[in-house]
């Protein structure tokens, strides 16, 4: 019982840094850990997700992978708060493209061509589901960048003038974001 | 070797097809030539396969996750700026109010962390509590022992009587029969429920909030096999932070027993006033399928 006591699970600012840190180095049981909590948070009843829950996760997963990459944990807060707060804010982006969905007209959706041979089709897809969640979990910032360039077709100096930054800053950005997505797909993959 | 940052350049327009032939061809020979570049295609060609995708997920007109999250945990100074802006938005945004709603629920939800304290801590607790030496206090540790184990099993046959978990349904206006217009396609909101859900919270929109004693009549109707009807009267409203919102907590086991079989309903909620109060009650029909896990 006494050894029971003296146990130190309590956090604390130290533990909690190292925990992230093991966490990026892709450390199993910490993943486990983290992966809980995500699923503490996922599995409400209160978000009414249409997606696979898993899914979801793998997105929160990215995106905090990606934040810890960028020393955004700064122990503010227990790293098991900072996880479930970031678990929150994906499940209420879930939630508003769900609001999304309903309003799209499916004429708007990709579809595969007829010509396309069904085993490449189906790879295609899986490709397309890589990138969709690779797109989630980015940064907002990143988002904007490359919504600009191929919903808006804006070259780097257009985007350079709509952001108020130089082209050479917005090409720095685009590269920093497509580094950051292949480390995301290799983490998925 | 270093890889011609021109070309890398003109990826992104080689994926849209906006390069004309002649550049075309010296883009994608040079992306042939070299690994790098042909990973730097890959890329592109993913992002530009998901283009018509992207809108979807844009929510540049609604305040961030973030901020909206600080604000429904009341951690924005209500005289600030932000405070005042995000409050004009939520006017204006139901969606963005439903979000908020959400996140409140959410944190309310989220289970606590079973945690031990530190044994510098324990240490100083079980000195400060018997004022005993650490021999003394092992020599008691098998009756202490025991006690706790006996008020441990006492509070877990306490909890596992009296509760479980707790469901919270959102309950949308566009799933509401007045939306309805396809009667054949009703459209259902997918709801989860455990098998241990000991109370389940209906949230729904009405602007009756401030009518006194004011109440409602819940009927339950089970959409496939045997028409059941399952009635509750006299639930009071609970308003909830947001306004225009009310809750009806549901912990009748006939209704419990009905939703964790599973299926599609149709939830039958009815304004009840008091003696005296001249207004027509309303009816809402909302319409749902539960998954229990």
């Amino acid at each position: 019982m006494l050894a029971l006591f003296s146990k130190t699970a309590k956090p604390t600012p130290e533990a909690d840094t190292q925990l992230a840190q093991l966490y990026v180095s892709g450390e199993k049981a910490t993943y486990k850990q983290v992966d809980r909590w995500i699923n503490q948070v996922t599995n409400l009843s209160v978000w009414h997700f249409v997606e696979d829950v898993e899914d979801i996760n793998s997105i929160v997963h990215l995106k905090l992978f990606s934040s810890l990459k960028n020393q955004r944990f700064r122990g503010e807060s227990t790293f098991r708060t900072y996880v479930q707060r970031m678990t929150r804010y994906t499940c209420i982006d879930q939630v508003r493209s769900q609001r999304v969905a309903r309003q799209v007209d499916p004429e708007d959706l990709p579809t595969p061509s007829g010509s396309e041979r069904p085993d490449s089709a189906h790879e295609a897809k899986e490709e397309r589901q890589i990138f969709v969640k690779i797109f989630r979990a980015i940064g907002p910032e990143c988002q904007k960048i490359w919504r600009m360039i191929f919903t808006d077709s804006l070259n780097y100096k257009e985007i350079g003038e709509k952001l108020h930054l130089p082209e050479g800053t917005v090409k720095r950005k685009v590269h920093e974001c497509k580094q950051m997505a292949i480390e995301l797909k290799e983490r998925l993959i | 070797m270093s890889v011609n940052k021109d070309i890398i350049d003109l990826i992104p327009l080689l994926v849209q097809g906006k390069l004309r032939e002649a550049e075309k061809n010296i883009v994608l020979e040079q992306i042939q030539k070299s690994p790098e570049l042909q990973k730097e295609y890959d890329f592109w060609q993913g992002i530009h396969a998901i283009h018509r995708e992207l809108p979807r997920y844009d929510f540049s007109a609604h305040i961030l996750p973030e901020v909206l999250d600080r604000f429904a945990q009341n951690k924005i100074n209500q005289l600030s700026n932000e405070y005042s802006e995000i409050t004009a938005h939520l006017q204006q945004c139901s969606s963005c109010s439903d979000d908020v709603e959400l996140l409140r629920h959410t944190v309310r939800l989220i289970p606590e962390e079973q945690m031990s304290a530190t044994s510098n801590e324990q240490d100083a607790w079980l000195h400060s509590i018997f004022g005993l030496r650490l021999p003394t206090v092992r020599a008691l540790a098998p009756v202490f022992s025991f006690l706790v184990v006996v008020l441990a099993l006492f509070v877990i046959f306490q909890r596992t009587g009296e509760q479980g978990d707790i469901a919270t349904i959102l309950l949308k206006p566009q799933f509401e029969k007045r939306s309805v217009t396809d009667v054949a396609n009703v459209p259902e909101m997918q709801v989860f429920l455990k098998q241990n859900t000991g109370k389940v919270i209906f949230a729904f929109p009405t602007d009756r909030i401030d009518v006194q004693e004011y109440q409602y009549a819940i009927s339950l109707t089970p959409r496939a096999g045997t028409p059941v009807e399952l009635n509750s009267v006299n639930i009071q409203c609970q308003k909830t932070q947001l306004t225009n919102q009310c809750e009806l907590t549901v912990t009748d086991n006939n209704i419990l027993r009905q939703l964790k079989q599973g299926g599609s309903f149709a939830l039958l909620i009815k304004e009840q006033f008091p003696v005296g109060v001249q207004l027509e009650p309303a009816e809402y029909e909302y319409y749902f399928r539960v998954l229990v896990k």
